[in-house]
């Protein structure tokens, strides 16, 4: 991570196919959490199969009990009934003290001990795991340069001399330092303005690709689950999972209309973020206007709609490495957006192109999209 | 020991209880108002310019650090005996509490409260009158009533330089280790004052009912 | 990786160091004034015209013996209060107990010398000396220190408690290296105000005989020598600020420079 004003920051997407994993699996197994003298249970019988390496989020609307799910799995919660397996282990077998020692914890009010130097906060752990000096003192280092804060500078100041996007770092750095495989992260970017939020999240997203922990991620914000999360959960009360899938699915087909209430409006454009130009064919160069600004090849088609209707274009040169290597055209994304339409319905059966908000007839000007809508229309 | 029982004491010495009760509660409720007013006027004059408000606030504290023995003792030869002594030194004891919370109460109203305040044309006396010490009457009420407390029990210590009320019962009870009376007294004397505390307490809880503004009560 | 130096920074400039110096100019300020007070006054007394029984009274003897007694007994009295009110507030903010801790905040202010004036006349009649002294002065301290240890511990912010508890802190540590730390300035500063209350409350147990410069106001006014009283009550007074200006030393002291 780096704490540079870089010009844009790129948004980064996971890459797609396999990944090597450096978590374990969890297991949430019929878990319920029910406070005595309450109707209905907070957490009620969740079931829910998070693969090593994924960064899981918990969406949900405020007191869905996303957070209480997630702080069961480091028993700062006990639940009332169910499992909750660690890379197999069941969690209430062991005893919990020791058990958060080895597991990341980051927290939105981010809870650095103000009277403890920087160096002193981001060692507890390894601290109370009985590491030998010498091996903190390089871990500590290592893990300050890798959120971007100088040890040199930072190791020996104190929290309140910190602002709080330096702070959020610490706390990142502070919950990576023993190297734990999971990490409970509870809406850790949500103290900090806009622009230092994304930054954040950017940065942690590198980082993630190095490290490959399994991460649950809890969040209110829509738009960060869709960018962070390899698989979303939709939370509604009790925690009831209204569906758990990639991104991409939960945009392109929303189980129920809880899940595309959350959605919201706009589905479609999110969903070309998380696409980029390597997935299209290009034509060639020539094809595009002269005297305006080329894209690069890595930008997502979101960012080459948007650039295209600022300018109210519809083809755009590609650059990449510093040449010209083809032209992309309206045309294209929308074509390619039939692509992924076709993709969804494959695999739902056709419930995509029905929760699709209703296009107007008439105002659809290619007669091929109609007729691949009508194709998919079972009537 | 060979004293009265208790409540024959009580029956016995009525009179002259009644009679002490009743001077130590009036003089402390004289003594309050006198706090207050000048605790407060002084906050109001100084509860903007942070170098004042500090400069007030550290020489009163210092003032309270000295012990009330201490204070009457120095200035029974300046002022006499009595009241003479009394009522300036508690009255310089019951600022303290006052002060501070004026002082704070009345920076802690909201600035955008303030500003919008200023921005619809309120001049600076009718901001203080009608939005400052409105808001900040809660935190000055606190204030009040920590003195009241701190004043009863001052004028019942003041009894050893010879302010009359209950304090002359424990004083001497003091002095008479042992005496048949002594037992009586002290509890006689003790019992009063702890009435008094209560009456005024409750009076307090009372004015804060009546007197806070409708949108502050909590 | 880039480096701090080539960092620029989007987040706001951090904030410096509150107190880089630990000492001030301005804290001498009262140890000085106390100096000079009782400098000028031990000259006055040299001066004064005073007869055989007051010159007695204030001999530098007997200045000097009250003073220490009276330093002794409000030592002890604040280490008690400390022992008993600290582990207590503690005790109290522990889940299990957690909820007397209102019961022991709404108490209100027990701290009126007057009761405490009542209390020494009945125990008195029963048993005089050092320790009834010090413990009856210690039982009226108790309540103040035991408020502010629990509203120290109370204050301490809820997502650092939760951070240390989600990081896997035992209970134990997060007592001793969390709470206890932050709490430290409240409890002393709590502390302090003991410390003060029992120097103005020693005098009013000098007929129980314990010592202390008590010794010299009483018997002034009851002999009705003023330069004796006012002897007397300059010497507690400077007591009073001395040792209040030492707690605030210590108060600092002990604070961790984080929070300072």
């Amino acid at each position: 991570m780096s704490e540079s004003a870089a010009t844009t920051t790129e948004p980064t997407t996971r890459p797609s196919g396999e990944r090597e994993a450096g978590g374990v699996p969890i297991v949430l197994d019929g878990v319920t959490k029910k406070y005595p003298g309450t109707d209905s249970a907070a957490v009620d019988d969740i079931h829910l199969d998070i693969a090593p390496g994924d960064i899981v989020m918990l969406v949900g609307p405020s007191g869905c009990g996303k957070t209480t799910t997630m702080r069961m799995i480091n028993r700062l919660i006990e639940p009332t009934s169910g499992r909750i397996l660690i890379d197999g282990e069941d969690v209430l077998s062991l005893n919990d003290v020791k058990l958060r020692r080895t597991i990341g914890y980051v927290i939105q009010q981010i809870g650095l001990f103000p009277h403890l130097t920087i160096e002193s906060n981001v060692s507890m752990v390894p601290k109370l795991l009985g590491w030998d000096k010498a091996r903190i003192a390089t871990r500590v280092e290592e893990m300050l340069s890798v959120v971007g804060l100088d040890p040199a500078e930072f190791a020996h100041r104190y929290p309140r001399q910190l602002s709080g996007g330096q702070q959020q770092r610490v706390g990142v750095a502070r919950a990576l330092c023993a190297d734990p495989p999971i990490m409970l992260m509870d809406e850790p970017f949500g103290a900090v303005d806009p622009i230092t939020r994304t930054k954040l999240q950017d940065e942690f997203l590198n980082l993630q690709q190095r490290l490959h922990k399994t991460i649950v991620f809890v969040t209110h914000d829509f738009d960060e689950a869709v960018k962070m999360g390899d698989k979303i959960a939709v939370l509604d009360k009790g925690s009831r999972i209204a569906q758990y899938a990639s991104p991409e699915e939960i945009l392109t087909s929303p189980a129920d209309d809880f899940v595309s209430g959350f959605v919201g409006h706009g589905a479609t454009l999110k969903r070309l973020q998380l696409e980029r130009l390597d997935s299209l064919d290009l034509h060639p160069a020539d094809v595009a206007e002269q005297g305006v600004e080329p894209l690069p090849m890595r930008s997502t088609l979101h960012d080459v709609l948007d650039a295209m209707i600022a300018d109210g274009l519809d083809a755009v040169q590609v650059v990449d490495d510093g040449h010209i290597v083809g032209t992309v055209t309206l045309e294209d994304l929308l074509g390619r957006v039939r692509e992924l339409r076709a993709e969804a319905d494959a695999r739902t059966g056709g419930a995509a192109s029905e929760s699709r908000p209703g296009a107007t007839p008439g105002t659809t000007p290619d007669p091929e999209l109609e007729a691949g809508q009508r194709k998919d229309d079972p009537t | 020991m060979d004293g009265l029982p208790f409540p024959e004491y009580l029956s016995a010495f009525r009179e002259d209880l009644i009679g002490g009760f009743q001077r130590h509660f009036l003089l402390s409720v004289y003594i309050l108002v006198v706090a207050t007013a000048v605790g407060m006027i002084l906050g109001m004059l100084v509860y903007r310019n942070k170098l004042a408000a500090a400069a007030s606030i550290g020489a009163l504290a210092t003032w309270f650090t000295i012990p009330s023995i201490a204070l009457f003792g120095l200035f029974v030869p300046i002022l006499g005996f009595g009241l003479g002594t009394g009522i300036p030194v508690i009255t310089m004891y019951g600022l303290l509490p006052v002060l501070r919370n004026t002082i704070a109460g009345l920076n802690s109203v909201d600035s955008a409260t303030l500003d919008s305040a200023r921005g619809i044309g309120m001049g600076r006396f009718r901001i203080l009158w009608q939005i400052e010490l409105p808001l900040a009457w809660p935190v000055i009420l606190a204030g009040i009533r920590v003195s009241g407390q701190l004043i009863v029990g001052l004028v019942a210590i003041a009894a050893y330089v010879g302010v009359i009320g209950l304090g002359e019962l424990l004083f001497s009870a003091l002095q008479n280790l042992g005496s048949v009376n002594t037992f009586n007294q002290a509890v006689a004397g003790t019992l009063l004052v702890a009435i008094i505390a209560l009456l005024l307490d409750a009076a307090f809880v009372l004015v804060r009912r009546v007197s806070t503004p409708k949108g502050l009560r909590v | 990786m880039t480096t701090a130096t080539e960092q620029v920074a989007l987040d706001v400039q951090p904030v410096l160091a509150r107190r880089d110096r630990l000492f001030v100019w301005t804290d001498l300020l009262i140890p000085l004034l106390c100096v000079v007070v009782v400098v000028s006054e031990l000259f006055y007394l040299s001066q004064a015209p005073l007869d055989s029984i007051e010159r007695d009274l204030v001999s530098n003897a007997r200045i000097w013996e009250y003073t220490q007694q009276h330093i002794l007994i409000t030592i002890v009295i604040v280490v008690l209060v400390l022992a008993v009110a600290v582990p207590l507030g503690v005790l109290i903010t522990r889940r299990g107990t957690a909820w007397i801790a209102p019961f022991v905040l709404g108490f209100g202010n027990v701290g009126q010398a007057a009761p405490i004036v009542g209390l020494i006349a009945i125990i008195g009649s029963f048993a005089v000396g050092f320790w009834p002294v010090v413990l009856i002065i210690a039982a009226f301290s108790i309540l103040p220190v035991l408020r502010n240890t629990i509203v120290g511990i109370q204050q301490v912010d809820v997502g650092v408690k939760d951070a240390a508890r989600g990081m896997g802190m035992s209970p134990r540590g997060i007592l001793f290296g969390v709470e206890l730390p932050l709490a430290v300035p409240i409890i002393a500063a709590g502390a302090r105000t003991s410390l003060v209350l029992a120097v103005a409350v020693v005098p009013l147990g000098t007929d129980l005989n314990a010592g202390g410069l008590g010794r010299i106001v009483f018997p002034a006014i009851k002999l009705d020598r003023l330069e004796a009283l006012v002897a007397g009550a300059v010497f507690i007074a400077v007591l009073a600020l001395l040792i209040d200006w030492l707690g605030g030393i210590a108060q600092r002291l002990l604070t961790p420079r984080g929070i300072r």
